[in-house]
């Protein structure tokens, strides 16, 4: 090739890589001071303080508040650029809530800094060294198990906090690292909570299980959830077998109608399914087209079939369908949880709708740091010596205790206390859909409704 | 166990999943196959289509095969405009083939970040009633929006190959593709003649593209990647220049597929496809329908 045609492609892959860098909005290689919440929404975060329903703040002229930095991985580009997304909406509400100082327990500013995953473990572990050449003293992510797993790992070598809230892979807390903590379930606890949620359900409903099915995509987030899905089984379902178990490649599938035929042929009783959103929704779109449906169609894991869209591409075959969930806004109608509702009413007026469990895991997760930074400054540690400050925030959130009621949105606490940092009071609702809306069904005192099973089928 | 109806009910579901394999490669094809150029946005382009489905069906609620006319208009017209940008520049130049590769990958990156930017990375999907209506013959059962994808890409890959065959432009494809200097001695405008080819096979891409977006569910950033990868194997395994080989091969490269997951499991999908994919190759480096270039 001659000197211009080089030049023609070079000028061609910048322009590119430019629109990239500005696609992917403020979670690129950006800092941002959260109380400006991502720059173009300004006047919307003016308009959240001046109508939360929370109570007015002092009116005596605060101290000048320490800032804290805290460094975000998330796959804001790539296969789970949405899902990133999702998590950055609950992370950047709990930090403007904080700096606004909602929570009078904690009195410093958080400063979010945020890179870009771009779903890539190579790229996490890049960004990550960088967050910490920034002067971070945690970070909160990476969303996809797989991503989270080699940054932890990285974070664990150079003693930089890392704190996990949404990413489910059991080998991530099973390592016995120092430096990571995981405010959510493990997948083995969702795996555990999808089995007693159905036993109970179909207990309710005088349905005996006497078969399932595991049908799972084949990354660590399919893979561990089923084997706990297996693992616990029995416990459960002590007379049910499973008739089949399958795994695909969730990225590459184009058909599905090969596992739904086999499926028909078995017929069980439930068809557990581990799955992102494209695979769930064609999963069910087969399951139509093949005229066949379990007695009970269950998403375990809380993946694509706990997401808005299921239901947006799906429309009223979405019905009956199983989704575990993290949260629900039918939460904030017990007793227990009415409290937090002014946070959901924050976010409905920043994006125009309720949270969604990603985004409320996220809030939560990045309430918990929030304490422990607090905890560590109360400690004297000193932000500026960033080495001191990362081992106190370390050792703050290895004395976490938050017990259910105090922690925001959840009907669960936070116990950091113990030794693989896993925190075993995390826990997961069941959710079916009716009436195109997710109802929680389970556990039953936070469940408005009661759920269908059997499902009615096609009709 | 799986029964003898159901075999035939996969059979015919892979079937038609090859042909659709067949529609998203077409583009390509003429592109690749016939101009010799790589498009490396091929799957962007289809990407496009879809959106291009979602956008005119959710704003003006028209149906979505009107959609995949819009689709084929603005999608050609956007593809002369690649052409006029990344193709024309470098294409007959020294390694200008080779060029085009990596052009096109700087339209890919471009039209991903800018659908990034424009449509955020939010997967969406639009109703139609063709995806919940069902055809069944013979007990065999499938979606009115997948039957008509794959009827579609039997009459589009008919009427590209008698286009090619018998219109006057199209022959005028087929020598600059042959021999683009006793092409241009005999009188055609080589350039204005790449310019329609890229148009035409980026107007097929966007077709496809709204095609498959009224089964697949997800249109996103990189929705096309998927189909993307399929359409190579689809091309190269059909062989370069073949226009009738792209459905042959695509319902081969989906029954084989689908053969895969039914006999093995969906570990071996891919693993089937690339074996059968590699054998050809071995055996047949022309690929199966292609001609073999004779030593002279």
């Amino acid at each position: 090739m001659d000197s211009k045609t080089w030049i023609l492609a070079i000028v061609l892959l910048i322009v590119g890589l430019l629109i990239g860098y500005f696609a992917a909005g403020p979670g690129q290689v950006k800092t941002v001071t959260t109380t400006k919440m991502v720059e173009k929404t300004v006047t919307v975060t003016k308009t959240v303080a001046g109508t939360t329903s929370q109570p007015a703040q002092t009116t005596t002229a605060p101290a000048k508040k320490v800032e804290v930095k805290v460094g975000i991985l998330l796959p804001l580009s790539g296969g789970s650029a949405f899902s990133g997304q999702e998590d950055l909406r609950g992370i950047q509400l709990a930090a403007l809530h904080i700096n606004q100082s909602k929570y009078p327990n904690i009195k410093f500013t958080m400063k979010l800094v945020i890179a870009d995953t771009q779903t890539k473990q190579d790229v996490a572990v890049t960004e990550l060294r960088r967050l910490a050449q920034e002067g971070v003293v945690a970070i909160i992510g990476a969303y996809n198990s797989a991503v989270t797993y080699p940054s932890a790992a990285e974070a664990e070598r150079i003693g930089l906090p890392y704190v996990v809230p949404e990413s489910v892979s059991d080998k991530i807390t099973a390592q016995g690292w120092k430096y990571v903590f995981r405010t959510c379930a493990n997948a083995s606890k969702y795996a555990y909570d999808t089995l007693w949620a159905m036993a109970d359900i179909a207990k309710a409903n005088g349905v005996e299980v006497k078969s399932v099915a595991l049908i799972y995509e084949n990354s660590d987030f399919g893979v561990t959830t089923t084997e706990g899905l297996k693992k616990y089984l029995n416990k459960f379902f002590p007379n049910a077998k499973i008739v089949h178990e399958e795994s695909y490649p969730a990225e590459e599938i184009t058909s599905m109608d090969d596992m739904v035929a086999k499926l028909k042929a078995e017929n069980p009783d439930i068809v557990f399914h581990v799955a992102y959103l494209k695979d769930a929704v064609l999963f069910v779109q087969t399951m139509k087209k093949l005229n066949w449906y379990p007695k009970a169609y269950v998403g375990a894991g809380a993946g694509g079939q706990t997401r808005v869209e299921f239901i947006e591409q799906l429309g009223a075959d979405a019905n009956y369908a199983y989704t575990q969930t993290e949260w629900q806004p039918d939460f904030l109608n017990s007793k227990a949880l009415a409290k937090w509702a002014w946070i959901n009413e924050d976010f409905k007026k920043l994006y125009g709708r309720d949270m969604v469990g990603s985004s409320a895991l996220n809030y939560v997760g990045t309430y918990v740091l929030a304490v422990a930074i607090q905890k560590a400054l109360d400690s004297g540690a000193n932000p500026s010596d960033i080495k001191a400050f990362r081992k106190a925030v370390r050792d703050a959130l290895e004395t976490i205790k938050i017990p259910a009621g105090e922690l925001p949105l959840m009907p669960w606490g936070v116990d950091l206390t113990v030794p693989n940092h896993q925190n075993p009071e995390a826990a997961v609702a069941m959710a079916q859909i009716l009436d195109g809306k997710f109802r929680v069904v389970w556990p039953i005192e936070f469940a408005p409704v009661k759920a269908v099973f059997p499902a009615p089928g096609w009709g | 166990m799986v029964e003898f109806s159901a075999y035939t009910q996969l059979l015919v579901s892979y079937a038609i999943l090859g042909g659709v394999y067949g529609l998203t490669a077409l583009g390509l094809s003429l592109i690749w196959g016939v101009m010799k150029a790589v498009n490396w946005a091929h799957g962007d382009f289809l990407m496009v289509g879809m959106y291009t489905a979602f956008w005119t069906v959710t704003l003006f609620g028209i149906d979505p095969y009107i959609a995949a006319i819009v689709a084929f208009i603005l999608l050609g017209l956007l593809g002369m405009v690649t052409h006029v940008i990344a193709i024309e520049p470098v294409v007959e130049k020294p390694g200008g083939h080779e060029a085009t590769l990596l052009t096109t990958l700087g339209i890919s990156v471009i039209l991903e970040s800018l659908a990034l930017i424009l449509w955020s990375p939010s997967p969406r999907s639009f109703q139609n009633v063709y995806k919940s209506t069902y055809i069944e013959v013979f007990g065999i059962r499938t979606s009115v929006a997948e039957a008509i994808a794959f009827a579609v890409s039997i009459v589009a890959i008919v009427a590209v190959d008698q286009f090619l065959k018998r219109v006057r432009i199209g022959k005028a494809i087929r020598a600059v593709s042959q021999n683009p200097v006793g092409a241009r001695v005999v009188g055609i405008d080589v350039p204005k003649i790449r310019l329609m080819t890229f148009g035409l096979g980026v107007a097929l891409a966007g077709m496809a593209g709204v095609l498959v977006a009224t089964f697949y569910p997800n249109i996103r950033p990189l929705a096309g990647y998927v189909w993307d990868i399929a359409s190579y194997v689809v091309v190269i395994f059909a062989g370069l220049g073949t226009i009738y080989g792209v459905i042959f091969a695509g319902i081969i490269i989906g029954v084989t597929e689908g053969l895969g997951t039914i006999v093995f499991s969906n570990a071996f999908r891919q693993i089937l496809v690339y074996v059968v994919f590699l054998a050809v190759l071995l055996l047949r480096p022309q690929g199966l329908f292609g001609k073999a270039l004779r030593r002279v």
